[in-house]
């Protein structure tokens, strides 16, 4: 028996009617959309805290190995940026330094902390548009860069604002775009010499950003800036603190569960959907099922009768569903700063999940059709 | 009954339909004992008593039998949907008793299935719907397109290929659902009640379409039905009551064997109904080339119609035989030593091979004391009406 030649029952049998079959799609991507949203929130919510970090400039980053986070832990001893300059791979080294702050809102008078990430003025920290105008016009002390995508909490700050920071008054010179997280609400960027008000606090820094010579192997940087520095420090790439950020978060706060939950809910609509939309295909079916084995057709012709109309429901619900999820990320994105996009693996993993859930929903339903008895047609 | 086979002309009305010889076919059915239960335990009720019966390839069966009586219950055995319990039944030459799910569903491939509910799938065209059961066999591309368009055409439905069920008559749904049926060329075809929801013409077309492509084909069809408007394809009628197979006639051999019967003057007056029932009980015996079938002086037990061949009427007296007569197609003996409960007159014996029908003495006399008169037999008919 060719393949090639056999008639496509399953698609004929799913679209013989095509309101019914319009409705099916849209039920399937009912729950593809809820998944991708639970997954879309898990993640935004992850990218949005490890965002900073893919604003790093640098090559390596030192950090103290009891910093757990971007934004909490220990603090870096100055000395170890300095060991590290001393290799002839390291071309420059720039400390940066965060906290947070709480910051008057000049319209309201409302104080809202910030977060805070400080550095000296000139260097190039972050990969931000006009990073290094910027970053020179922070070498007045009480000056600051505000981030302009922070949430409405600050009011309107504009070039040229004062802004009351603690207990004193700070002029912003500029504005930057990064964007905040689920933890902070917006970013102030300054100069160290505005930041620290002490030789001792100076000297903690929150990481080392290093930049290599062009050509330099990192792994092998790595290795020696580990051997140099004691188990004190972490030597990582921008991209690995950015994971390792992710990681921390997923496993230290309660979003992860709660939209596993959420994840799972989806799926379980879904299977109840789909296994729906086959239960009525087959009971409407039942005498030619019935038929179908009555006259020859084995027990695997019908399981994969049904199964192809699971998957094919699975492909037809999932492009909808796909198209419908990233209509809302993008709303969300622009309505609450948090990072929703669609990856390649993302989406996989979301068409996966509907295959699974489509074709446990026709093995479910498949059984109605096992028990058909053939006897029963005459 | 094959009824292309050549006949002269002058021995149409005696020998015509006689001529087959099906010892050597292959039965396309044959059920021997069989008995089938419903339930369990206490509640176990037995719908199948006893069955036989031979289905040979080429004819058409029709079965009657009132509701419940076991009809669609033997049907569904010889179409191996259900497991044989008890008995043989061989069905194109497989025994089916103790076949597996897995080998009734290979039978069942072979089996060409008219429902009577047309069961075609909505979603497929008429095209569709008769080359789907083409995937159960080997086909190349070409075969598997042009054997559904071919078996389409000649039902007459050339102009609603693609036409789905919803835009077809009833009529058309059920030659569709032929077409599907006998699109493998099935050597067993088995119906139910394939005109029951069809109007009279219709019917009547369907059933043309099935008789016609079935004798093509060479297949054996059984065909439950109550429709009493297509009796008239059935080369053999098959009665149930209660599970038990009441009659089994062979129709046209039955209505050749009561002509034969209404040219013997020992039934003369009996009405075509009486003689077809006298034919139905009739056996056959067959005879080599000089066997003795009667001897002078044993008692007699039965009465013989010549069906082919002809015997040698000799009578043995003071040591010495003559040969009084020889008897054709037709001719009849045995009658008087029945009638007079004496011992044989004569000594028949077999001039050629010879086929005989036989009635036992006992249906004999009881025959002939029902025949009565003229009007008894008027009174009856109209009473049987």
């Amino acid at each position: 028996m060719q393949l090639a030649h056999r008639i496509p029952v399953a698609w004929c049998m799913l679209v013989h009617r095509k309101g019914r079959f319009l409705l099916s799609m849209l039920g399937i991507a009912f729950s593809v959309v809820i998944m991708f949203m639970e997954i879309g929130f898990f993640n935004g919510i992850n990218d949005s805290q490890a965002r900073m970090a893919s604003f790093i400039d640098a090559d390596l980053v030192l950090m103290h190995k009891g910093r757990y986070s971007l934004l909490e832990g220990d603090r870096l001893n100055r000395i170890r940026m300095q060991q590290a300059l001393a290799f002839d791979e390291v071309t420059a080294a720039a400390p940066l330094y965060e906290g947070n702050q709480l910051v008057i809102n000049p319209d309201t008078g409302m104080a809202q902390a910030i977060s805070v990430l400080a550095f000296p003025p000139g260097s190039r920290p972050l990969k931000l548009e006009d990073m290094g105008e910027l970053s020179a016009r922070l070498g007045i002390k009480g000056t600051v860069l505000f981030d302009r995508l922070s949430r409405d909490l600050y009011g309107r700050v504009v070039p040229g604002t004062l802004l009351t920071i603690g207990d004193t008054p700070h002029q912003v010179v500029g504005l930057v775009a990064m964007g905040p997280s689920i933890r902070s609400d917006g970013y102030l960027l300054m100069g160290d010499q505005t930041w620290n008000d002490s030789k001792a606090a100076a000297d903690l820094l929150s990481m080392a950003l290093l930049k290599v010579r062009p050509g330099t192997d990192l792994e092998a940087l790595r290795q020696k800036l580990l051997a140099k520095l004691g188990d004190e420090a972490l030597v990582m790439t921008p991209e690995e603190v950015r994971q390792r950020e992710v990681d921390f978060t997923a496993s230290a706060t309660p979003a992860g569960g709660v939209f596993a939950i959420g994840l799972v809910i989806g799926f379980l609509i879904g299977l109840i959907i789909c296994y729906q939309i086959l239960f009525n295909e087959i009971s409407d079916n039942m005498p030619q099922y019935a038929t179908v084995k009555a006259v020859g057709f084995s027990r695997g012709y019908l399981v994969s009768l049904v199964m192809q109309q699971a998957v094919l429901l699975a492909v037809f619900g999932f492009i909808p569903g796909l198209a419908g999820g990233a209509l809302l990320y993008y709303v969300i994105e622009s309505s609450t700063s948090i990072l929703m996009f669609i990856s390649v693996p993302r989406a996989l993993l979301i068409f996966v999940l509907t295959l699974i859930m489509c074709a446990v929903s026709g093995l479910l339903a498949v059984q109605k059709v096992l028990r058909a008895d053939p006897a029963d047609v005459f | 009954m094959n009824a292309s086979t050549p006949v002269p002309p002058a021995r149409r009305d005696t020998a015509a339909p006689f001529s087959v010889d099906r010892s050597q076919l292959t039965p396309a059915i044959e059920i021997q004992g069989v008995n089938h239960f419903y339930g369990e335990g206490e509640g176990r009720k037995q719908v199948i008593f006893d069955n036989h019966l031979t289905i040979y390839p080429g004819e058409i069966v029709i079965m009657t039998g009132p509701s419940g009586s076991g009809k669609t219950t033997l049907l569904t055995l010889i179409g191996a949907l259900r497991s044989l319990q008890e008995g043989s039944l061989k069905v194109l030459g497989r025994e089916l008793h103790g076949l597996s799910t897995a080998e009734q569903v290979k039978v069942r491939r072979n089996i060409g299935f008219i429902f009577q509910a047309h069961n075609l799938f909505d979603s497929l065209t008429a095209y569709q719907n008769v080359r789907l059961t083409t995937e159960l066999h080997d086909y190349t591309p070409q075969q598997r397109h042009e054997l559904p368009v071919n078996m389409l055409t000649e039902l007459g439905l050339k102009e609603r290929l693609h036409y789905k069920p919803a835009n077809l008559s009833g009529g058309q749904r059920q030659r569709v659902a032929i077409g599907r049926a006998l699109v493998n060329s099935p050597k067993l075809v088995l119906a139910d009640e394939p005109t029951a929801a069809l109007d009279k013409d219709t019917g009547r077309q369907v059933v043309n379409h099935l008789q016609q492509m079935a004798k093509t084909q060479g297949s054996a069809i059984m065909i439950v039905t109550h429709d009493n408007r297509i009796l008239d394809v059935a080369d053999r009628i098959v009665n149930m009551v209660d599970g038990y197979i009441v009659s089994n006639i062979e129709v046209a051999e039955n209505i050749a064997i009561a002509k034969f019967l209404s040219k013997c003057s020992v039934f003369d007056g009996a009405a075509p109904n009486l003689l077809s029932d006298i034919a139905a009980k009739m056996k056959r015996e067959k005879h080599a080339a000089g066997a003795t079938i009667i001897r002078q002086g044993d008692l007699g037990d039965k009465f013989y119609v010549v069906r082919n061949g002809s015997v040698e009427v000799s009578k043995t007296k003071d040591g010495r035989s003559d040969t009084m007569v020889n008897l054709g197609p037709g001719a009849f003996f045995g009658e008087l030593a029945l009638l007079r409960d004496e011992p044989r007159a004569a000594t028949v014996i077999a001039t050629e091979p010879v086929e005989l029908l036989t009635l036992s003495k006992e249906i004999f006399l009881q025959v002939r004391q029902n025949l009565g008169t003229f009007e008894e037999q008027l009174r009856k008919a109209t009473f049987g009406r």
